[in-house]
């Protein structure tokens, strides 16, 4: 058959880098002695290893492999584990991620790295090495096999109930045995599976090779007794008519030990096997067995001799026994190359005997209620998880998925869109069914009432839907916090600085696409606050700080958002620094008078960079206003708090979701638009003597002491509708990247969740517009890209026309 | 059925048909979504009159044009025959979902390729560019869309993937 | 065909294995974790237990000595799937109780015909 492993490739990488990164966060907070750390790890690195074999990524195999050994001799302490061994796995980590990168995506492993790590590893690994068990097999004594002369072939298949006649298969072959040589052939076509099995029914036949010239009489007197209970098929034979093609015979000796049945094997299945690599004759040796009702039915008191003719090689059939070499003893011996008659009677009085009894009793114990027998459940997985995805504080960076993924399952992230999607319609198509109501809420009839308090339940059930549907793709930020351990473990021992780091909040949830995103402008922060924010070991100690300097990442929700602060207890922001910079670079005049606040906030600026030299750290030619940028992409916001002397606090607040966002319906001309409300200050009614005209349709608002540009919006989205008469102007003040603005609508028309639906997937993007969403009326409106808006509608000369006057207000004032 | 009909089966192609200014145009029935009545659409900002806007087609947001307008026509004002034909078009490497705004819907036919002429460089009310062929039917010249270049040319193309 | 239980927890090698055995014609049941599987066992009737031995929580090597604990477990076939470094992992197999292994990395032809020395 051929399977396609392919499939099962995407899934097994995204297990591995999991896997990466569980090992990555277990080995930065590696202890020595700490067992059950080193397990995880080991166990990561180990489902690699396997699953990189079975899909066909031999080099990760490989390299997997050594890193594996490595690990477990770590388990078994014959190996320490000190700092610079845990860097090479750390590096080994890398390793394997950029060969499973490179395997699965294509592109360039840096080969020299990865030779010279598995260099490394390999003389860790066997610098150690111990030498490997020798393997002992069993010699053989010769043990005899039944050759026919003219005989009987004697076909014997029981009624099941035979044996509740009181008869037994073991007498009547024994007595057969009486008359002359006996081979017997145990036949379990119609056996059942064990557990199916009825212990008070027989499910065997066999097949007898009698090699005797005596007449069918003597025979058929045996089976007397049985033969209403069974089918019995003689037939005379001339020897020689036993297979025979080219090959070898075997003569095996199997003597299970009495523990045999309790792994599980089955010595009928071991010959079914057997049978396989050629033709078998089994003969049984019942010499040990007990009578019948005094049978163990656990334990196996039988030994068998079979012939195999084959052309198989002694290994071949060593193969079929690798799964109990340690619970029998196994005599295989070569018999030239035709059945050897002379080894036929060694086998002494091998009287054969039933060999049905122990297997077909057996259930007996099985049909047992099994109460009593069950063992007490080892607890292992449940508590542990219990106390990752909760209790836990800080630092201890939750293993992914090792606790809790017995209960859980693994989706495609496009079901789960879909499944939001169509939910979304659910929740349009409500809306639109409850307005149409609100149209018959007039009529006294007792079916409207029961529509309504339908429709009022259907409501409930579809918000409490939707709301579940969004924690679908909810994840806890510890998915990113997971790298940063890492991040500042490599960046601080470049800088040689001494970071603690601690994390708080990390089962605080967002979704997985704003997780996605917000992973790399993270990092970006945590290593300015490494590079920039914390001093030296030594200008710590100067300034009598405690060496160790501390970076806290902390998530927290607040109303729909959530915050993560980056603070670190470094210098805080040098604010000369920043300002001559600025000035130096254009961004601001050098007459400008800024308040402290708006210094720090010019680090955002596009082109404003503080390190002298770009350091390969925080450099990286990606400055603030990138990091900027991307978060408000994301529909959120960054901030930065310092202290001069006391650390900076970088804010970045984000919506929960992507999916869904709460809005400010207003209304433009004939057309509803909504406004983000993260984004919205404040809504005002302005009046004449708040606005400053300046020339042309341009005018600034005054709004708590500050100008601001004010746009109208119809004008710049060249809406049609009657001219704006109204005297007391709507506005909508909204903020971006510190920039405010004031949108002129021609009405407020209340709030609302809406499920924003992208205009690229059928059409494009357009500026200034962030998406549309379904209404409850199923139309359509737009939903404003506040950021995007202010690139449109900014009029730069406009903006630092309300700079100067806010400017000037101040100085008056 | 005759022989020519049934080769015509094999290998035409089945085409929706409808009526713009009273020229008759043709698109690709495999390409046609469904038809149903004009409805009002939500105007897109800052967009070319011949885009109408957008509307919800089932919970997708779909861009609607009016191809009088597209083609410089008069414009006329939407009465109950006005319908909205929705086609699905091939971008790059992904289909959009767009409506087409014409002044009713008018036959399907069976054209066989070897019935297709290519399109005169003059001679039609519309640029070339836009137009896969022409079929004569019945004395009547039908003029066969290609709705991929037509709907992927200026303001309705997709951009080019934005870079950060 | 038979019913099989799957044990391991990783979802790649699982999924392979159970769509190997359900080309078969097998039924298979997965589970994720020792425990997952002791439960799943419990559950249900299963001709044949497929485990992984490194397992977090519940390892395969406990859950085979559990499962023969368990009377209609008594004489079920139990396959370790382990790696071809650990022969002590091997004998501790055999040690609980587990019918036989099946070395990683396999194919699925190698699975389904170790398996199908097993199956009545």
């Amino acid at each position: 058959m051929s399977i396609d492993l392919s499939e099962f490739i995407p899934v097994f990488l995204e297990e591995s880098f999991e896997g990466l990164d569980t090992m990555e966060s277990c080995l930065l907070e590696l202890q020595p002695g700490d067992m059950e750390t080193i397990n995880t790890i080991f166990r990561a690195a180990h489902s690699i290893k396997g699953g990189s074999g079975t899909f066909g990524f031999d080099e990760v195999g490989r390299f997997t492999h050594e890193l594996e050994t490595l690990l477990d001799k770590m388990r078994n302490g014959q190996c320490e584990v000190t700092p610079d061994r845990v860097a090479l796995l750390l590096s080994s980590v890398d390793c394997v991620r950029s060969l499973l990168v490179s395997a699965s995506e294509g592109g360039e492993v840096d080969r020299s790295q990865v030779e010279e790590v598995e260099r490394q590893l390999v003389a860790v690994v066997h610098g150690d090495e111990v030498s490997t068990l020798a393997d002992s097999s069993a010699s053989a004594p010769d043990e005899g096999v039944v050759d026919g002369g003219d005989g009987w072939r004697i076909r014997f298949t029981p009624d099941p109930g035979l044996l509740m006649s009181g008869n037994d298969p073991m007498l009547l072959f024994r007595e057969l045995a009486l008359l002359g040589p006996l081979e017997i052939n145990l036949l379990t076509d119609a056996l059942p599976a064990l557990d199916n099995l009825d212990p008070t029914e027989l499910y065997l036949a066999w097949e007898l090779t009698l090699s005797a010239a005596v007449d069918e009489t003597s025979i058929r007197e045996i089976f007397e007794w049985v033969e209403d209970d069974c089918e019995l098929i003689l037939e005379p034979f001339t020897a020689g008519t036993t297979g025979a093609e080219s090959g070898q015979t075997w003569d095996i000796t199997l003597r299970p030990d009495a523990d045999f049945l309790v792994t599980g094997n089955d010595p009928l299945l071991l010959f079914r096997e057997l049978a396989e690599l050629g033709a078998l004759q089994v003969l049984l040796d019942s010499e040990n067995l007990p009578a019948l009702d005094q049978l163990d039915p656990v334990e196996l008191r039988l030994n068998w001799h079979m012939t195999l003719h084959s052309a198989c090689s002694e290994a071949d059939i060593r193969a079929v026994f690798d799964w109990v070499d340690d619970q029998c003893e196994l005599i295989i011996t070569p018999v030239g190359g035709s059945p050897n008659p002379e080894s036929a009677g060694t086998a002494g009085g091998a009287q054969p005997l039933i060999s049905g009894e122990p297997i077909s009793s057996a259930p007996a114990a099985s049909e047992a209620t099994g109460d009593q027998i069950l063992p007490p459940s080892a607890p292992a997985g449940a508590p542990k998880s219990a106390v990752k995805s909760d209790t836990k504080p800080a630092a201890k960076a939750p293993a992914g998925r090792s606790g809790a993924d017995s209960s859980s399952i693994r989706v495609e992230t496009g079901k789960v869109d879909a499944l939001i999607d169509r939910v979304g319609e659910l929740v349009i198509t409500q809306a639109m069914l409850a307005q149409v109501c609100e149209q018959l809420s007039d009529i006294d009839h007792p079916a409207v009432e029961q529509l309504l308090a339908g429709l009022g339940q259907l409501e409930r059930n579809t918000r409490d839907l939707q709301e579940d549907v969004m924690r679908v793709r909810m994840l806890p930020i510890s998915f990113v916090f997971n790298r940063f351990p890492r991040v500042v473990h490599d960046v601080s021992s470049k800088l040689g600085k001494k970071v603690e780091l601690l994390l708080k909040g990390e089962q605080t949830e967002l979704d997985k696409t704003v997780m996605e995103k917000i992973g790399d402008p993270l990092v970006h922060l945590v290593r300015n606050s490494l590079d920039h924010g914390l001093e030296t070991p030594a200008e710590r100690f100067s300034v009598g700080k405690p060496e160790t300097g501390q970076v806290l990442l902390n998530a927290y929700h607040e109303g729909g958002y959530i915050v993560i602060d980056i603070s670190d207890d470094g210098r805080g922001l040098n604010r000369d620094k920043i300002l001559g910079k600025a000035v130096e670079k254009g961004l601001v005049s050098a007459d400008a008078n800024l308040a402290p606040h708006e210094i720090d906030e010019l680090i955002f600026l596009p082109g404003f960079s503080t390190a002298d030299q770009v350091s390969d750290l925080s450099g990286r030619g990606v400055g603030m206003d990138v990091v900027r940028r991307n978060i408000e992409s994301l529909g959120g916001h960054v901030s930065v708090h310092s202290v001069p002397g006391e650390g900076s606090r970088f804010s970045v607040r984000l919506p929960l979701t992507l999916a869904i966002v709460d809005g400010q319906l207003v209304r433009l001309g004939q057309d509803t638009y909504i406004v983000p409300l993260v984004s919205i200050v404040e809504t005002i009614k302005a009046s004449d003597s708040m606005l400053t005209a300046l020339g042309g349709s341009r005018c600034l608002l005054r709004f708590r002491g500050e100008y601001l540009p004010l746009v109208n919006l119809r004008e710049l989205f060249e809406l049609d509708g009657p001219p704006a008469d109204i005297a007391e102007h709507l506005i909508v003040v909204v903020e971006n990247a510190g920039q405010k603005l004031g949108l002129i609508v021609d009405e407020l028309m209340g709030q609302q969740q809406a499920v924003i639906k992208s205009l690229e997937v059928n059409f494009k993007r357009i500026a200034g517009i962030a998406g549309a969403t379904i209404m409850g009326d199923g139309g359509v409106a737009l939903i404003l890209d506040v950021a995007g808006l202010m690139g449109v509608a900014l009029d730069p000369e406009l903006a630092s026309a309300a700079r100067r006057r806010s400017k000037q207000e101040g100085l008056d004032q | 059925m005759t022989a020519k009909n049934l080769r015509a089966d094999a290998e035409g192609g089945q085409y929706l048909s409808f009526l713009v200014d009273n020229e008759e145009y043709a698109v690709d029935i495999l390409r046609v979504q469904e038809v149903r009545g004009w409805t009002p659409v939500t105007r897109i900002p800052n967009s070319p009159g011949y885009l109408k806007g957008v509307l919800n087609l089932r919970g997708a947001i779909v861009p609607v044009v009016d191809m009088r307008e597209r083609f410089g026509f008069p414009v006329r004002t939407y009465d109950p025959t006005t319908v909205v034909v929705v086609v699905k078009v091939l971008t790059q490497d992904r289909e959009r979902v767009m409506g087409l705004v014409v002044d009713a819907v008018y036959e399907t036919y069976h054209i066989a390729p070897s019935d297709i002429r290519p399109a005169p460089e003059v001679g039609t009310a519309i640029s070339s560019d836009y137009i896969g062929g022409l079929a004569a039917i019945e004395e009547r010249m039908v003029v066969i869309l290609d709705i991929d270049r037509l709907m992927n040319s200026r303001e309705l193309a997709v951009e080019p993937a934005l870079v950060d | 065909m038979a019913m099989i239980l799957v044990v391991d927890d990783s979802a790649s090698l699982r999924s392979m294995v159970s769509f190997s055995l359900k080309q078969e014609g097998h039924q298979v049941t997965e589970a994720s974790s020792g425990q997952d599987g002791l439960n799943k066992a419990k559950q249900g009737k299963f001709d044949l237990v497929l485990t992984d031995v490194n397992m977090p929580g519940m390892d395969g090597i406990t859950l085979c000595s559990e499962l023969r604990k368990l009377p209609a477990f008594k004489f079920t076939p139990i396959l370790v799937l382990t790696t071809e470094s650990s022969a002590d992992m091997k004998q501790k197999g055999k040690a609980a109780g587990a019918t036989g292994w099946l070395v990683k990395p396999f194919n699925p032809d190698t699975l389904l015909s170790t398996v199908k020395r097993v199956i009545r």
